[in-house]
């Protein structure tokens, strides 16, 4: 068993090592050895620059072509596979992009791979019950005030100094203009309404809200906090946009979470 | 009232006025969701089976040295960010 795990560790070295050999592991002439291992490789390669182009439509015409293929490759060496779903293999690409020196000139590219990984991760995320506005209005003030809600499974949120946004945007098939200005912040909630993956854009006041209840505080102060990050903010318009985005998980029938009102423990 | 009074009087409002609208959007939105469906990148095989897989007929010497030039639509954009870039 052990020497097959070190077959094993030599070969996948070999697969990961530029210009890597795997030395004499298989019988047969050694030119076609070569061969033959280029072609895994080549395969190993075009799997992960498919799974990572079906994930980053927009990186990959933004980088061109070429880039993207050489990126998937050095994205691919530096973190391993850990699961066997390749949908789940980008996941991790924002970090790498931010510490890419090829990439450095484009400093939206991290913050862009974060957007596109949402509405990535919004395509495959489980179809579990959305919250309802009849659970929230059944609730009333108090029961309002120490909800704790949690984001679906399909949301993420967005902010960005960059305007990732327009710029995913003029990448579309509508073909917007591109961005006068790239340094202009962007906001958004990913969601999933009605199967399809969407970004609805979100103002300072509310993402502060979805921020707060998204670390786990209770509905009342999240608001409050919404308001203060943007007196303008204005719940009747925010949730039911919210609850029609499917924004949140559905919470469980039962006596909700209470708090008396105003007087919250630290211990949160 | 205090504002977080306010705020929560607001949102009940706003939450109880929605009705069943909701619910109802969302259930018939179920049955529209033809051509929606995005590549599987897991998928191995195509459909005529000339091939087993993706990469199949490409090999990959991994040289160690690419280019490291962007040549997509970052370059037009580009330009505009040099000096933003340099923080």
């Amino acid at each position: 068993m052990s020497e097959l795990r070190q077959l094993q560790d030599r070969f996948a070295a070999a697969l990961l090592a530029p210009g890597g050999d795997p030395g004499g592991l298989f019988r047969g002439a050694p030119d076609l050895m070569a061969r033959r291992f280029a072609l895994y490789r080549g395969n190993l390669t075009a799997n992960w620059e498919r799974a990572l182009a079906n994930a980053y439509p927009v990186i990959r015409t933004l980088v061109g072509e070429e880039f993207f293929r050489a990126l998937a490759r050095e994205y691919g060496r530096a973190v391993p596979l850990a699961e066997g779903d390749l949908n789940r293999f980008g996941h991790l690409l924002a970090g790498f992009l931010e510490n890419f020196p090829p990439v450095s000139d484009y400093p939206y590219l991290p913050d862009m791979a974060r957007l596109e990984w949402g509405l990535h991760q919004a395509h495959y995320a489980l179809d579990t019950p959305i919250l309802t506005p009849q659970t929230l209005a059944a609730l009333g003030i108090e029961g309002l005030d120490g909800l704790r809600l949690a984001l679906h499974g399909a949301c993420t949120l967005v902010e960005s100094p960059w305007d990732v946004l327009g710029i995913r945007e003029a990448h579309a098939p509508t073909g917007a203009p591109w961005p006068a200005d790239l340094a202009r912040t962007s906001r958004a909630l990913v969601c999933r309404p009605r199967w399809r993956a969407e970004l609805v854009p979100l103002t300072a006041g509310e993402l502060a809200v979805l921020r707060a209840i998204d670390q786990g505080e209770t509905l009342g102060e999240a608001l409050e906090q919404g308001c203060d990050a943007d007196p303008d903010f204005d719940p009747a318009q925010a949730l039911p946009r919210w609850l029609g985005a499917g924004a949140f998980k559905s919470v469980p029938n039962s006596q909700p979470h209470r708090e008396p009102p105003h007087e919250r423990d630290a211990s949160s | 009232m205090t504002k977080r009074d306010l705020l929560l009087a607001a949102t009940l409002a706003a939450v109880a006025t929605m009705g069943g609208n909701l619910a109802q959007a969302a259930e018939a939105g179920k049955d529209k969701c033809y051509g929606i469906a995005k590549a599987g990148a897991n998928d191995c095989a195509n459909a005529t089976g000339t091939h087993s897989c993706a990469g199949q007929n490409k090999t990959d010497n991994d040289a160690n040295e690419w280019k490291y030039v962007a040549k997509g639509t970052c370059e037009g954009m580009g330009g505009k960010l040099t000096a933003a870039a340099k923080k």
